[in-house]
C-alpha cells in the first residue's frame, strides 16, 4: 500500500463544496416529502368544508398568479445571483440576491394579505378540515419563504463584509441559497396548480 | 408568566414520586462525583463539545443505556400489574398511570434505545470501516446527538413535572387530540419525538453523504463492508420516511395548539389520515431499526466462522429490496380500519413478499457458518439467539399479513409478542453482538466472556418466558394495553411472563456485572494489536482505540474485506513516516446549546409559556448564525504530533 | 474539485430559457382555468401535466439535472423522491377513499 500522495494532503476528502451541496440537496429531498405529506392531507380533506365555503368561493386567481410571477422571478434572480457568485463578481451577486429577497418579501406580503382577508371574513383554520388543510399547507410554505428571506440576509452579510474574493465557503452557501429559492418555486408550482387552479373549479 | 405550569404539575402518586426522586438523586450523585473529581472542564472539552464521531458514538451508548433501564423498569411494572390484576384485585397501578407507562415504554424503547444503540455503533464504526477520518458534517453529528439526548430528557422530565401521554406510543387522534387529551401528556410525547426526529433526519443526511463521498481510495460500493451497506440503506429509509412523521406530528400539534381540524372527529377532520401517515413512516421505521442489526450480524458471523460472508451481492440486493418494499406495506398496521378487500390484499401480499429477501439474508448467514470453523463466543451466541427468536417472530408476522388472520389478532397480545420477538431477537440481540464485538476497539480491552454468556442465557430464556405465553394469550383473545382482567384462567400465563421479565432483568444485571468486572480487569484483557478477533474489515487495522484522526494515512483498498485482503497478501497496514498534517474539525459548543434551547422551546410550547418558547427560538437562530460565522472551524494536526501519536501507539508492536 | 456542470453554473442562458418556459406554461394553465371549461378529470390531468412539465424544465435548466459528475447521486435521489411521493400520495388517496367499504356511511 502506497503512502498517501503528498499532493493530496492534507486530506483526500476535502471536497467540502461537493459534500455540502449534496447534503443540502438531500435536505431538499426531505422537504419535498414533508410537503408531500401536506399535499396528501390536502387531497383527502379538500372537500371537507363542513358546510362552510370551499376553494371555489375563496380564492382570487389573479392574486395568486401575481404571486406565482414573484416567485418565478425570485427563482430566476436567485439563479443569476448564483451565476455571478461562480464568476466571483461579488457586488453583482449581492445585488441579485437582494432583489431575490425583495421579491420574496413581496410574496410574503401578498400571502399574508390573503390569509388576513380570509381570517377577517371569519374563515380561519378552525373552521373545517378543508380550511385547516389549506392554512397548514400554504402556511408551511409561507414559513419556508420567511426562512428563505432570513437565510438570504444571513448568508450575504459575511459576503458583503468580507474580501473581494468570495471564497469557497461563501460560494458553497450562496449556491445552497440559490437552490433553496429554486426549490421553493418548484413547490409553489404544485401549490398554485393543485390548491388554487384546481380548487377554483 | 408560567403558562399552565403550576404546583399541581408536581403532584404524583407514590410510585412516580419514588421514580422521580431516584432520578433526581441519581443526577445529584453524578454532579457530585464530577465536581469531586474536578472533571467539568474535561467533560465539556473532551465530550460534550466533541465533533469526533467516536466520542459521539460513546455518548449515544451512555444515553441509550440510561433509557434502557427506564424502559425496562416500565416493562417490569407492567408485568407486575398484569400478573396480579385479576377479578377483584385492581393491581397496584391506577389506570392513568398504567397508560403512561405503556406509552413511555414504547417511545423509550423504540426511539431512545433502539435508535440510540444503532446510532452509537454506526457513529463509531462506519467512518473507520470506509477508511475516513470523520463523517461528512461533524458539527451536525454533535447536534444530532444533543437533539436525541434532549428528546430523551423530555420523557424523564415528564415523570416529575406533569404527566406523559397516555395514548399508546402511536398516539392516535381523536384520543390524542385536544378534545380528549387537553393536558400536557400528549404534548410531551409530540416534542420528545419531534426533537429527536430532527436529530435522526440530520444523521440520515450526514451518514449518507459520508458513505457516498468519503470512502477511501479503491473502495467501490461493492467492496464496502456489509455493515456499511446496511447503514447506507438505513439512511435512505430515514431520509425518505422521517419527514412523513414530522408532517403528521406537526399537524397533530396544530390541532392541539391552534385548534386546526385535520385529525378531529368533527368539523370535516379525518383521524384515519393520521393513522395512515403515521404508519407510512412507521413501517420504514421498523426496518430502520432492524437493518443495522442485520449489518452487525453480517460482520460478526464471518469473523466468528472464520469464513467469508456467503453471497455478498445477494446480501446487498436483499437490503435494497427490503428498503423498497418497506415503503409499500404500511397498511398492514391497520387492516381492520375499514379498507376493502382489494386494498387489504395488495398490502397483505406485499408484506408477504418482504419476508423473502429477509429469508435470503438468514440463509446466507447460515451458509457462512456451514463448513466454517465456528467459535461460539458471546457474539455468536447472540446470533444463534437471533436466529431462534427473530425467525419465529418474523413468521408470526407473515401469519398476520393475511388480513383474515389479522382481523382476529390485531391489537391482541399476539401482535405484542410478534414485534417484541423481532425487536428483541433482531435489534437488541444484534446490538449486543455488535457491542461485544466492537467493545475492544472502542475501549481498548475485551469484555469478560463468562458474564456475557450468563447474560445471554438469561435474555434468551427470559425472552421465551416473557413472550411465548403472550402468543397463546393473543390467540385466546386477550387485547393489548389492559390493566385488569376478569378471566382468571389467564393468570398463570401472565405469571410466567412476569418471571420472564425478571429473568431478563437478571440478564441486564449480568451485563452490568460484565462491564464492571471487565473495567476492573482491563489491564489483563488489553487489546494490544488492535485486532483481537482476526477481523476482516478496516477498523481492525487501527489501534484500540484508534487515534482521534483514525488513520495517519488513509488506506487504499483492492478487495472486499479489505483488511483480510491486506493480511493475506502480507501487506503492511501501519505505514510509517513520512507523515503529513491532518486537517481536523474543531469542537463546537453550539450543538449542545441548540439542544438545550430546543428543550426549553418544547417545554415552553408544552406548558404554554410563550415567552420561553419565543426566546428559545431566537436563541436557536442566534446559535445557528454564530456557528455559521465561526472564523476557523478547522485546524491542522502537525506532522510532529502525528508522528508522536503513531510512535507511541505502535511502540509495542 | 467543484462540479462545474459543464459551465452552466456560471451561465445565464439556461436561466432565461427556464424562465421563458415557466412563463409560457404558467400562462397556459391560467388561461385554461379562467377562459375554458373542461370536464373535471380532464382539467385535473391537463393542469397536472403542465405543472409536472414545468417542474421537469425547472430541474433541467435551474438545477442542472443530468450534468452532475458520475455517479449521479443527485439524480438518483430525485427519482427516488418522486417514486416515494407517488407511493405515499397516491397510496394515501387510494387507501382513504377505500375506507368507506367497512366504515359507517358518511365516513
Amino acid at each position: 500500500m502506497e503512502a498517501s500522495n503528498p499532493e493530496q494532503y492534507p486530506d483526500t476528502h476535502h471536497d467540502t463544496y461537493s459534500k455540502t451541496l449534496f447534503g443540502f440537496w438531500l435536505y431538499l429531498m426531505t422537504d419535498f416529502i414533508l410537503f408531500g405529506s401536506l399535499f396528501a392531507i390536502w387531497a383527502v380533506l379538500r372537500n371537507n368544508t363542513f358546510g362552510g365555503p370551499g376553494s371555489q368561493d375563496l380564492f382570487s386567481l389573479s392574486w395568486n398568479l401575481f404571486q406565482t410571477f414573484l416567485l418565478m422571478f425570485a427563482s430566476f434572480t436567485g439563479g443569476v445571483g448564483g451565476a455571478y457568485a461562480h464568476r466571483n463578481e461579488k457586488n453583482r451577486c449581492l445585488s441579485w440576491f437582494l432583489i431575490t429577497a425583495a421579491l420574496g418579501i413581496g410574496f410574503l406580503i401578498m400571502q399574508t394579505m390573503e390569509f388576513a382577508r380570509l381570517i377577517e371574513a371569519g374563515h380561519t383554520w378552525k373552521g373545517s378540515g378543508f380550511l385547516s388543510a389549506f392554512f397548514t399547507l400554504v402556511g408551511t410554505f409561507w414559513a419556508h419563504i420567511i426562512f428563505a428571506v432570513l437565510f438570504t440576509f444571513i448568508i450575504i452579510w459575511p459576503v458583503w463584509r468580507g474580501d473581494r474574493d468570495i471564497g469557497l465557503r461563501n460560494l458553497t452557501r450562496l449556491t445552497c441559497l440559490r437552490q433553496f429559492w429554486q426549490f421553493l418555486f418548484v413547490v409553489w408550482i404544485f401549490i398554485f396548480t393543485i390548491v388554487y387552479l384546481l380548487g377554483a373549479k | 408568566m408560567l403558562g399552565r405550569l403550576n404546583l399541581d404539575a408536581l403532584k404524583h402518586d407514590w410510585i412516580e414520586y419514588l421514580a422521580g426522586a431516584s432520578m433526581f438523586f441519581g443526577l445529584i450523585a453524578i454532579i457530585a462525583l464530577v465536581t469531586y473529581y474536578k472533571r467539568w472542564k474535561w467533560l465539556w472539552k473532551e465530550w460534550f463539545t466533541s465533533v469526533d464521531h467516536k466520542k459521539i458514538g460513546v455518548m449515544y451508548l451512555v444515553v441509550s443505556f440510561v433509557m434502557l433501564v427506564k424502559g425496562l423498569i416500565d416493562a417490569v411494572m407492567m408485568r407486575f400489574q398484569q400478573a396480579f390484576a385479576f377479578g377483584d384485585s385492581m393491581g397496584y397501578l391506577g389506570a392513568e398511570h398504567f397508560q403512561q407507562i405503556f406509552t413511555a415504554h414504547g417511545v423509550t424503547m423504540i426511539f431512545f434505545v433502539g435508535m440510540g444503540v444503532i446510532f452509537a455503533i454506526i457513529n463509531y464504526v462506519v467512518p473507520l470501516q470506509i477508511g475516513a477520518r470523520d463523517v461528512a458534517f461533524p458539527f451536525l453529528n454533535n447536534l444530532s446527538f444533543w437533539l436525541f439526548a434532549m428528546g430523551g430528557m423530555m420523557i424523564l422530565v415528564s415523570l416529575v413535572i406533569g404527566v406523559y401521554g397516555g395514548t399508546g406510543w402511536s398516539a392516535y387522534p381523536p384520543l390524542a387530540g385536544i378534545e380528549y387529551n387537553p393536558g400536557v401528556g400528549v404534548d410531551y410525547w409530540v416534542w420528545s419525538i419531534q426533537i429527536s426526529g430532527i436529530g435522526t433526519m440530520l444523521s440520515g443526511i450526514n451518514f449518507l453523504v459520508t458513505i457516498l463521498k468519503m470512502r477511501c481510495k479503491g473502495m467501490s460500493l461493492m467492496k464496502m463492508p456489509i455493515f456499511t451497506w446496511a447503514t447506507f440503506i438505513t439512511m435512505i429509509l430515514i431520509i425518505f420516511a422521517f419527514p412523513i412523521l414530522t408532517g403528521a406530528l406537526s399537524m397533530l400539534t396544530t390541532d392541539r395548539l391552534l385548534d386546526t381540524k385535520i385529525f378531529t372527529a368533527g368539523f370535516g377532520g379525518n383521524p384515519m389520515m393520521y393513522i395512515n401517515l403515521f404508519w407510512a413512516w412507521g413501517h420504514p421505521e421498523v426496518y430502520i431499526l432492524i437493518l443495522p442489526a442485520f449489518g452487525m450480524f453480517s460482520e460478526v458471523v464471518p469473523v466468528f466462522s472464520r469464513k467469508r460472508l456467503f453471497g455478498y451481492a445477494s446480501m446487498v440486493w436483499a437490503l435494497v429490496a427490503i428498503a423498497f418494499f418497506s415503503f409499500i406495506v404500511w397498511l398492514h398496521h391497520f387492516f381492520t380500519m375499514g379498507a376493502g378487500a382489494n386494498v387489504n390484499s395488495f398490502f397483505g401480499i406485499m408484506t408477504m413478499i418482504i419476508a423473502i429477501p429477509t429469508g435470503v439474508k438468514v440463509f446466507n448467514w447460515l451458509f457462512t457458518m456451514f463448513r466454517g470453523r465456528v467459535k461460539f463466543s458471546t457474539p455468536m451466541l447472540w446470533f444463534i439467539g437471533f436466529i431462534v427468536t427473530f425467525v419465529s417472530g418474523g413468521m408470526t408476522g407473515v401469519l398476520m399479513s393475511l388480513p383474515g388472520v389479522d382481523f382476529q389478532v390485531h391489537n391482541s397480545l399476539f401482535l405484542i409478542a410478534h414485534f417484541h420477538s423481532v425487536i428483541i431477537g433482531g435489534v437488541v440481540f444484534g446490538f449486543f453482538a455488535g457491542f461485544t464485538y466492537w467493545f475492544p476497539k472502542i475501549f481498548g480491552y475485551t469484555l469478560i466472556e463468562k458474564w456475557g454468556k450468563w447474560a445471554f442465557w438469561c435474555w434468551l430464556i427470559g425472552y421465551c418466558l416473557a413472550f411465548l405465553p403472550l402468543y397463546l394469550l393473543g390467540f385466546m383473545g386477550v387485547t393489548r394495553r389492559l390493566n385488569h382482567f376478569d378471566v382468571t384462567e389467564w393468570q398463570p400465563l401472565f405469571m410466567v411472563a412476569l418471571l420472564g421479565a425478571l429473568v431478563i432483568t437478571a440478564g441486564v444485571g449480568f451485563q452490568c456485572l460484565q462491564i464492571y468486572t471487565s473495567i476492573k480487569r482491563r489491564k489483563e484483557n488489553r487489546d494490544e494489536t488492535g485486532d483481537p478477533w482476526d477481523g476482516r474489515t478496516l477498523e481492525w487495522s487501527t489501534t484500540s482505540p484508534p487515534p482521534f484522526y483514525n488513520y495517519a494515512h488513509t488506506p487504499e483498498v483492492h478487495a472486499k474485506d479489505a483488511f483480510w485482503d491486506f493480511k493475506q497478501k502480507g501487506m503492511p497496514i501501519k505505514m510509517g513516516p513520512p507523515y503529513y498534517p491532518i486537517h481536523m474539525p474543531k469542537n463546537s459548543p453550539y450543538g449542545f446549546l441548540i439542544g438545550v434551547l430546543s428543550f426549553t422551546m418544547a417545554f415552553g410550547l408544552i406548558w404554554w409559556i410563550w415567552w420561553l418558547a419565543a426566546l428559545s427560538v431566537v436563541g436557536i437562530v442566534v446559535c445557528i448564525i454564530a456557528h455559521l460565522f465561526v472564523k476557523e472551524p478547522d485546524y491542522f494536526v502537525t506532522e510532529e504530533e502525528v508522528a508522536k501519536i503513531e510512535g507511541e501507539a505502535h511502540g509495542s508492536v | 474539485m467543484i462540479d462545474r456542470h459543464h459551465g452552466w453554473n456560471k451561465s445565464f442562458k439556461p436561466l432565461f430559457i427556464g424562465l421563458t418556459i415557466s412563463l409560457i406554461l404558467t400562462m397556459a394553465a391560467y388561461h385554461i382555468v379562467t377562459r375554458h371549461h373542461l370536464p373535471p378529470t380532464l382539467l385535473m390531468w391537463t393542469l397536472l401535466t403542465l405543472a409536472f412539465g414545468q417542474v421537469v424544465f425547472q430541474f433541467i435548466f435551474y438545477f442542472h439535472m443530468g450534468l452532475e459528475e458520475k455517479p449521479t447521486w443527485g439524480t438518483y435521489s430525485l427519482y427516488f423522491v418522486i417514486a416515494i411521493l407517488i407511493i405515499i400520495i397516491g397510496g394515501s388517496i387510494w387507501i382513504m377513499s377505500n375506507l368507506k367499504y367497512n366504515t359507517m356511511p358518511g365516513g
